[in-house]
Formats: C-alpha cells, sequence, structure tokens
C-alpha cells in the first residue's frame, strides 16, 4: 500500500472532517490487522484502533509533516496496543480461528485453518517486543530507522528482535510442517 | 526488505498479510467518539499520545506510572468496586516505598493495604469486573532490630492479583529463584482475589504471576522491564530502607 497523498493529512490536519475520514478509511485495515496480531483478539484490536484515531485526531496539531505519517500513526498505534497488553496478557493470546475476519472469500479448507491457526499460535508465544518488531517490519513493511522511532528501540535491537522472531517462528512453524 | 526470508517465511508472512474485515461502521465509530470528544462527553487524546511508551530499551529502566493514573506520592487510591468489596491500591514506587519506611519508622504503625470483604458498590467499571488485577503492596513490620539490622531486614510485601478464572496462581520472581511452584497465592473464596506475603530484603526486586501453570502475567499497576537475556517482560518492585 502506498502512503497516502500528504494533502488529505494537511486538511484533516486544518480540521476538515472529510479529509479525516478518509485517512481513517485508507489505515483502518492496516491497523487492524495489527493490532490483531498484537492482541491476539479481535475485539481488544478493534479498541485499540478505534482509541488510535480517536487519539490521532486530538494530536494531529502535534503532528510534524517531516515525519512521515504512517510511522506517527503506528506509533500510536503500538501505544494503544503496548497500553492493552496489560489486559491481553491476562488472556490466552491463542487467536481462535473465526476471531479474525478474513475478506478473501475462499472456501473453507481444513488444512488452511489448520495453518494459519499455527501461525497465529506461534506469533502469539513471542514476546511482545519481537512480536511489534517482526510485524512493524515484515508485515507492515517499515525500514528500522522508522521502526525505531515507533517503538524507542536502537536500529541494532530490532534487527536482533526481528532476527530472533524470524528464527522462532520458522523453528515452531518448520515442526508443524514436518509433525 | 527481505532481510533473511526464505519459503517458510514468505508463507508465514503471506498468511499474515492478510488484511481483516473492516466493519462497516468503523469509521463512523471513529467519528462518533471524536465528537463525543470534542463535546467532552469521552476522554481526549492524551499529551503523550505520540510518545512512545513501554518497551524500554535500557533493559534495566524503570516504567513510569502513566501521569492520569498516578495517586499523590504515598497516598492510597480508591481502586473502586470489586466483585467482593471495595480495596485501597497503592501504587509502588520509589517516594511512595520512602513514605512506607520513614512512616514505619518515625510511627512504627504497620502499613498494609486493605482488603475489607463486604460493602462494595454495585457501579462497577466493566474495565473493573473483567480485568485481571494485581499489585504489589510492602507491608513493613516492626521488630526489635539494631538500628541497621532493622533498615536492611527484609519487608514483608503482599502481592494480590485478581484472577476471577484461575484455577492457581504462584508468584516467581528473583527472590524465589522464579521457581513457580515455592510461592503460591491463596484465593479468597468471597472475593476471588489472590494473594500472598513474602519478606522481600530492600532493593529493586522483579517479578510476575503465573497463572494456572503456564499464563506469565505481568502486574498491571507495577513498572515494567524486560528480562536482559531472554525479553521477558517483567514486574518491578522497588523496597525501600526502613
Amino acid at each position: 500500500m502506498s502512503a497516502i497523498d500528504m494533502s488529505i493529512v494537511q486538511r484533516a490536519k486544518r480540521g476538515d472532517k472529510t479529509a479525516f475520514a478518509a485517512l481513517v478509511d485508507y489505515y483502518y485495515a492496516r491497523c487492524l490487522r495489527f493490532a490483531v496480531h498484537m492482541l491476539g483478539n479481535s475485539q481488544d484490536a478493534e479498541e485499540a484502533v478505534q482509541d488510535t484515531f480517536v487519539r490521532v485526531h486530538g494530536a494531529l496539531h502535534r503532528y510534524d509533516e517531516f515525519d512521515r505519517f504512517e510511522s506517527w500513526l503506528f506509533r500510536i498505534l503500538a501505544n494503544r496496543c503496548r497500553t492493552m497488553m496489560g489486559r491481553e496478557s491476562r488472556r490466552s493470546r491463542v487467536l481462535v480461528y473465526g476471531d479474525l475476519p478474513h475478506d478473501r472469500g475462499t472456501p473453507p479448507d481444513v488444512d488452511a485453518i489448520a495453518w494459519r491457526e499455527e501461525i497465529q499460535t506461534a506469533l502469539a508465544a513471542l514476546p511482545a517486543a519481537q512480536r511489534e518488531a517482526f510485524l512493524l517490519r515484515h508485515i507492515e513493511g517499515l525500514e528500522y530507522e522508522e521502526m525505531g522511532r515507533i517503538t524507542g528501540a536502537g536500529v541494532s535491537a530490532l534487527k536482533m528482535r526481528v532476527k530472533r522472531a524470524c528464527e522462532f517462528l520458522r523453528l515452531r512453524l518448520a515442526e508443524v510442517e514436518r509433525a | 526488505m527481505r532481510d533473511d526470508r526464505d519459503e517458510l517465511l514468505d508463507r508465514i508472512v503471506g498468511e499474515l498479510k492478510v488484511l481483516p474485515a473492516v466493519p462497516a461502521d468503523a469509521t463512523a465509530r471513529v467519528l462518533a467518539r471524536v465528537d463525543a470528544a470534542r463535546r467532552g462527553q469521552a476522554p481526549a487524546a492524551e499529551a503523550d499520545d505520540d510518545d512512545v511508551i513501554f518497551f524500554p530499551t535500557a533493559t534495566d529502566e524503570m516504567q513510569t506510572v502513566p501521569a492520569a493514573s498516578r495517586p499523590p506520592s504515598g497516598t492510597p487510591v480508591d481502586a473502586g468496586a470489586g466483585r467482593g468489596g471495595w480495596r485501597r491500591r497503592f501504587v509502588v514506587s520509589i517516594p511512595v516505598a520512602i513514605g512506607y519506611a520513614l512512616a514505619a519508622t518515625v510511627a512504627g504503625f504497620l502499613i498494609r493495604g486493605a482488603m475489607p470483604r463486604s460493602g462494595g458498590d454495585a457501579t462497577v467499571a466493566k474495565e473493573q469486573q473483567t480485568q485481571t488485577d494485581a499489585r504489589a503492596v510492602p507491608v513493613t513490620a516492626v521488630s526489635g532490630l539494631t538500628p541497621r539490622e532493622y533498615q536492611e531486614a527484609p519487608v514483608a510485601v503482599q502481592f494480590v492479583l485478581d484472577a476471577q478464572r484461575a484455577k492457581r496462581v504462584a508468584l516467581v520472581g528473583d527472590f524465589n529463584a522464579w521457581a513457580a511452584d515455592s510461592m503460591p497465592l491463596v484465593r479468597d473464596s468471597a472475593t476471588g482475589v489472590w494473594s500472598t506475603v513474602v519478606n522481600v530484603t530492600p532493593g529493586r526486586h522483579v517479578y510476575a504471576f503465573v497463572v494456572d501453570g503456564e499464563v506469565w502475567t505481568l502486574d498491571p499497576r507495577a513498572p515494567k522491564t524486560k528480562d536482559a537475556d531472554y525479553g521477558t517482560e517483567q514486574s518491578v518492585l522497588i523496597v525501600g530502607l526502613r
């Protein structure tokens, strides 16, 4: 997904409600995907994303246009997810199939469902910081410098988190495939 | 972007990249909440929303209790109603710990988080009903030690976890070598709240709860840090000298 037209961000910043709605429309699915993977259930994820956009609206006047809007948005979203993780961590993070709305419209495939569940289980088993770094890097496609601005962590630490996350996922899911 | 991706990782990433379906009213709900916030009917954005929080880069870094939830130093905070009664909640921090120490030294009082079992308020916030809640509360007891021994003696700390559905809860921390079977919490049958009191030496400690033998649970009221070697999150307790 390409970055949003900055004129929309500028209009939203000036208080244009239609432009803000366009921002929400544009980024909602991506934010929801990140939050679902971070928090492990769609209800908490929805809450985190809704909170994020309300907070984005309230903080738009502080948004510095030298910063990529996407990075800024994900910083707020990541904060919301982290804040909610206290609650979330007290429940199982394993995503139950059917919890994640799916828009591919494909017929149910038992193997695909099982594979998806295994991925979600492995992802949920990652330490939160590694999961976050992995998602920002490989799913959201962000550069390490941007990830640093989002997470507050250094580039080398983030690279290590991503590397460990990849190793863990590979190991866990290779075992599943062999079984 | 690919880093060290291979076929397996590509398949994992491909699965995780699938975008979820967005509820049809998602944007409308955001706009309604924005309007409500503008009218003062809902919490507005906070000043530090776009500052990075949590996951400290320095493994030993203390987390700061958010200003919005921070009580005046040393002041017990009414946690609101619980299922079985009201409780006092203490946020453990250095000033608070020092406050406890001074209070115990000067007055020799027993300081303890109170947990009456009845008289609850029926208007319980949904979050408070559903959240697992935990806290560590220093409780000090005066004994006949030399001033220095007294000052450095272990302090009784009450660890509390509100885990209504848990079948068993254990406390693990650097003070018990992370042994999950050495410090079980006891459930209060009236409130469903789990607790235990442990003597902890003054200083900085890290701990967590293990629920039902497998769910690693942090104390939401305590600062968090990360284990330097494994990256596991832990709660932080500061016990001040008495």
